[in-house]
């Protein structure tokens, strides 16, 4: 995506990308029991262009429902890393933001955006379906407007990244053919 | 005198538990010696039925210096628990390992073994189970410090010590509505 000066086929292509995101909705916590209800009838999150996808080459949003354990973290960023460009990840609760309520937890990760680019952060413990559908609304906001940027910051930082989740992965640590192939990522 | 009466008194009888008292109406718990562990739970499942192994913890009691197991055992058709507890060093945990009796007591200790650091000998697959590349002391006994190995392992978000007591925060706008 080339926002330094978008033209108009990148005006159209963003309106698109807006209009159909495809949720990896990845169950690591207690958000992902709000996922349910957002998606079925009563709020009905597929007016606004959200439908599940299977796997995550077919993904654009990663939603990370709630506390992340160190053990799951590595799957996450794996995950990610399978995502195609344009990809955006939502945050939901405060246990992505600060730690919530496991804030001294020996195995909960408490700043999420150390590890991955996070586009939106839904604030709440649990955020509602109505504040998920709002998160939805502003990142919607975010990809007409060019700045849901997230792919490229973690390109363009990876080193910075890599060594976050190394200090916190340790040894045990992903190996490069997730990120490192021909061409870069 | 109903069933559980009658089966603490036979216990008693049999394995002389330091401590034999019932917790709730459908449960015994009986503290016996390490070496009567197997003993007792041998003779409730082969003849008095509790074929149904419910679960195997740990409780730590730091200031006594001892670990305690908790095996807890079930009788299908009398509906009857049963919990034999035992203590052990708290100082170099050991213990035999009961898996031969019931199959899923392998998952119950090497989670305990995990957890605690309770040493089971003869278990066939002491190793990592849920935590990964863990060092250090395991974290649920009671004396590991989890603030201490989350300062010392993660970064804070920056705003965190401001937090507000509600209470506080709100003040009057709470007060007047309690008031109405």
């Amino acid at each position: 995506m080339c926002t330094d000066n978008p033209g108009v086929w990148e005006y159209i292509a963003n309106w698109a990308r807006k209009h159909s995101i495809w949720v990896l909705a990845y169950g690591t916590g207690c958000g992902a029991i709000e996922l349910p209800p957002t998606m079925t009838s009563r709020y009905d999150a597929e007016r606004f262009g959200l439908r599940g996808a299977a796997t995550p080459r077919q993904a654009d949003l990663l939603i990370i429902s709630g506390y992340l354990a160190t053990k799951s973290l590595k799957r996450v960023i794996r995950t990610y890393e399978q995502m195609y460009d344009p990809k955006y990840v939502m945050a939901l609760g405060s246990c992505t933001i600060n730690g919530g309520m496991y804030w001294d937890s020996y195995n909960t990760i408490k700043k999420l955006d150390l590890y991955i680019p996070v586009d939106v952060y839904v604030a709440g413990c649990m955020p509602r379906p109505e504040a998920i559908i709002q998160g939805i609304i502003s990142l919607q906001k975010r990809i007409e407007e060019g700045k849901a940027e997230g792919a490229k910051k973690y390109r363009e930082n990876i080193e910075w990244y890599k060594k976050n989740q190394r200090e916190v992965l340790g040894d045990d640590f992903l190996p490069d053919y997730t990120w490192n192939f021909e061409g870069g990522i | 005198m109903n069933y559980i009466e009658e089966l603490k008194q036979r216990l008693d009888g049999m394995f002389s538990p330091e401590k034999s008292y019932f917790p709730k109406d459908n449960l015994l718990s009986i503290t016996v010696s390490n070496s009567n562990v197997r003993g007792a739970l041998a003779h409730l499942k082969d003849v008095e039925g509790f074929k149904h192994f419910v679960m195997l913890s740990c409780v730590d009691w730091l200031e006594d210096g001892k670990f305690e197991l908790v095996y807890i055992v079930w009788h299908p058709e009398k509906k009857v628990n049963v919990a034999v507890k035992t203590l052990i060093d708290r100082e170099n945990p050991e213990f035999h390992s009961l898996h031969d009796m019931w199959r899923q007591l392998c998952t119950y200790e090497r989670e305990i073994w995990e957890m605690y650091g309770v040493n089971f000998i003869g278990h066939p697959r002491l190793e990592e189970f849920i935590l990964e590349n863990w060092k250090g002391m395991p974290p649920m006994r009671r004396d590991f410090d989890t603030l201490h190995y989350v300062n010392e392992h993660y970064e804070w978000r920056e705003g965190r010590e401001e937090n507000y007591k509600p209470r506080d925060y709100i003040g009057e706008a709470f007060d007047e509505w309690r008031r109405k």
